[in-house]
């Protein structure tokens, strides 16, 4: 009688969980993997079969789109991880008290405002008739206006600033729990500041690098305003790919097709990664 | 091995000084032990040796050799920590071995040091195992490992047991006692228990809010206290503080008197106190008294000898010669 109310009670106390799982991830992703098999063969007239796949594989444009966009967004993590690391450190072993949760807040107050007015915030600085452009000829250092947007640069800046909060936070978590006696242990073991940084401290932050790593790499992945609006057109962006091909040119077969193509790359990514940091899913997640 | 010598040894944090300026000469192969409250600087003063903290005034010299600003792996020092900071994702030996690595000996040479430690500290059979695999003790005597390979001229030990329970604490304290002898290293140890400094110390400073008090060997410290702090501090329990009128003879300039709980004794007549409660522990019996002068006192009382009843009226006694006096600067007089 007891074990069965425990268990009324676990399954009432996981249905909010399953009901979200269930309703809006794995229900619409079984749909869309069923649309990208369909192949349109007449009006209202379709066949199985891994037509919309083929169509990927045999246009270099998409499979180039695809593969700059992997590129990209490794770049972006790894740009992510060199600039946060240093700062996480700092907040997390030579700040304390008061100075702490300020740098730390510091680090927060971007994401009080939403994503599209941080990324309008960009495109001001770096536009041709931008802040950065006006400074520079005003001090004369150029003669006419630049154009800074619109280039990979550009959506790198924008990569890395929108993750670097999720970068951030972890590494802050895992160096804040790093003892300083074994950084001073080291020191006392002769090491240099280069070893200890490299057989003590990066080891004991590896959880927080690869779970910061997997969350930039996603939200960069991902990502679909910042590339666009500092992009440009032909920013190249695999989901602006997935977007013109839904609500352009309703081919959503195709636009599924490239979904689930994006979904697959992005596991696989992440798979390899936990394999060469050798670190595992669990462990990361515990974080 | 090798002397260490302060002189005059100050530090500042801001503007806040926490040491004022420690002089102490540490002969070869010495076991020095620095004990005192929490807070006293005692830690500050070990990790200026270190050089994990640089020095604001006065000088550190290893070996007749002023070090103030040597980096801490110059300094041929090795330091046994607190918590151990044994290195989590290493093997026990690896994180042994973690120094001479560093130092780009020969692997052979690594391993045939390692081992020896290992034997000495009976870690052989733990060697291919993390520090979380291990109890507490082990991690102690890893760490102890881990400075020992390295055949340093000083150990620097920063409590290196308070993180132990009380039985094995007694049993490392023998056996870094055993250690230092055998191995001959000028030692510095770090600690707030004053039983550890009494049995562990060639000689022991007392620290008090960033000074020596005072600089001795322990049973010297013990029967002649040079500061009424240094006499309550060192033995336990306490000494007992009573107003300096209740001796008749008094020196002048003396407010304090001081008598060890073992020498006070019941007798037919003396001072009046009234039993407040007491303490069997076996052996002995510490009877807690509360003086007429309003003063409380402990008396430790041999087990075999008769132990008054919570309340009773007692009198009590002492000889002239065990008393110590102490001015309103607690300094003896």
């Amino acid at each position: 009688m007891s074990s069965d109310r425990s268990k009324l009670a676990f399954w009432l106390l996981m249905a909010p969980l399953l009901i979200w799982l269930v309703t809006l991830i794995i229900l619409p992703h079984v749909g869309m993997f069923l649309v990208s098999l369909r192949e349109k063969v007449g009006v209202r007239e379709y066949e199985t079969s891994f037509a919309n796949y083929a169509v990927f594989f045999n246009e270099p444009l998409y499979w180039n789109t695809f593969a700059r966009t992997a590129y990209m967004s490794i770049a972006s993590t790894v740009l992510t991880l060199l600039i946060g690391f240093p700062i996480a450190y700092y907040i997390a072993k030579l700040t304390r008290g008061r100075t702490k949760t300020t740098l730390f807040l510091m680090c927060l107050i971007p994401f009080w405002v939403s994503e599209l007015v941080r990324t309008f915030g960009w495109m001001i600085l770096l536009r041709e008739t931008g802040v950065i452009s006006n400074v520079l000829q005003y001090l004369g250092l150029i003669g006419g206006p630049v154009e800074m947007l619109y280039n990979d640069a550009a959506i790198m800046t924008g990569l890395v600033y929108t993750s670097m909060l999720f970068m951030v936070v972890p590494l802050i978590t895992t160096l804040d729990s790093l003892d300083d006696s074994l950084i001073e242990a080291g020191y006392d073991l002769g090491a240099s500041g280069f070893s200890i940084l490299r057989e003590i401290v990066i080891p004991h932050a590896m959880p927080g690098i690869v779970s910061g790593c997997i969350v930039v790499f996603m939200l960069s992945l991902g990502n679909y305003l910042t590339p666009i609006l500092l992009g440009g057109k032909d920013s190249l962006w695999f989901t602006g790919l997935i977007y013109s091909q839904f609500i352009t040119r309703f081919n959503w077969e195709l636009g599924s097709a490239f979904g689930f193509l994006l979904l697959g790359l992005s596991s696989l990514i992440v798979f390899v990664g936990l394999k060469l940091s050798r670190q595992s899913l669990g462990k990361t997640m515990a974080q | 091995m090798a002397t260490v010598t302060l002189k005059e040894l100050k530090k500042s944090f801001g503007k806040t000084q926490v040491i004022h300026g420690i002089d102490l000469e540490v002969l070869d192969g010495e076991f020095i032990v620095i004990v005192g409250p929490s807070g006293c600087g005692k830690s500050t003063l070990l990790r200026m040796v270190a050089g994990l903290e640089t020095v604001t005034d006065g000088e550190v010299q290893i070996g007749g050799e002023r070090v103030n600003d040597s980096e801490p792996m110059e300094r041929d020092i090795a330091m046994v920590f607190q918590n151990y900071a044994l290195y989590p994702h290493m093997t026990v030996f690896d994180n042994m071995a973690y120094g001479l690595k560093i130092a780009g000996k020969p692997k052979a040479e690594i391993v045939e040091r390692v081992h020896e430690a290992a034997k000495l500290l009976q870690l052989e059979s733990y060697l291919k195992r993390r520090p979380r695999e291990l109890s507490g003790g082990q991690r102690q005597r890893v760490a102890m490992g881990r400075a020992i390979v390295r055949k340093p001229s000083v150990f620097l030990f920063d409590e290196p047991l308070s993180n132990l329970d009380a039985k094995l604490r007694v049993q490392m304290r023998l056996e870094i006692k055993q250690l230092q002898r055998r191995l001959g290293v000028t030692s510095l140890y770090v600690t707030h228990d004053q039983v550890e400094a009494m049995t562990l110390a060639d000689r022991m400073i007392v620290m008090n809010a960033g000074k020596a008090d005072q600089i001795g060997a322990p049973l010297e410290v013990y029967a002649n206290p040079q500061t009424q702090f240094v006499a309550g501090f060192i033995g336990s329990p306490p000494m007992n503080f009573l107003p300096s009128e209740m001796a008749n003879d008094a020196p002048g300039g003396a407010k304090t008197l001081g008598i060890r709980p073992e020498h006070m004794r019941f007798a037919r007549t003396g001072k009046e106190a009234t039993v407040i409660y007491t303490e069997a522990l076996g052996a002995e019996t510490l009877v807690h008294v509360e003086l007429k002068q309003g003063a409380s006192a402990t008396i430790r009382q041999n087990a075999a000898g008769p132990v008054p009843s919570e309340g009773a009226v007692v009198h009590l006694d002492w000889d002239a010669g065990d008393r110590l006096f102490f001015d309103s600067q607690g300094r003896r007089c």
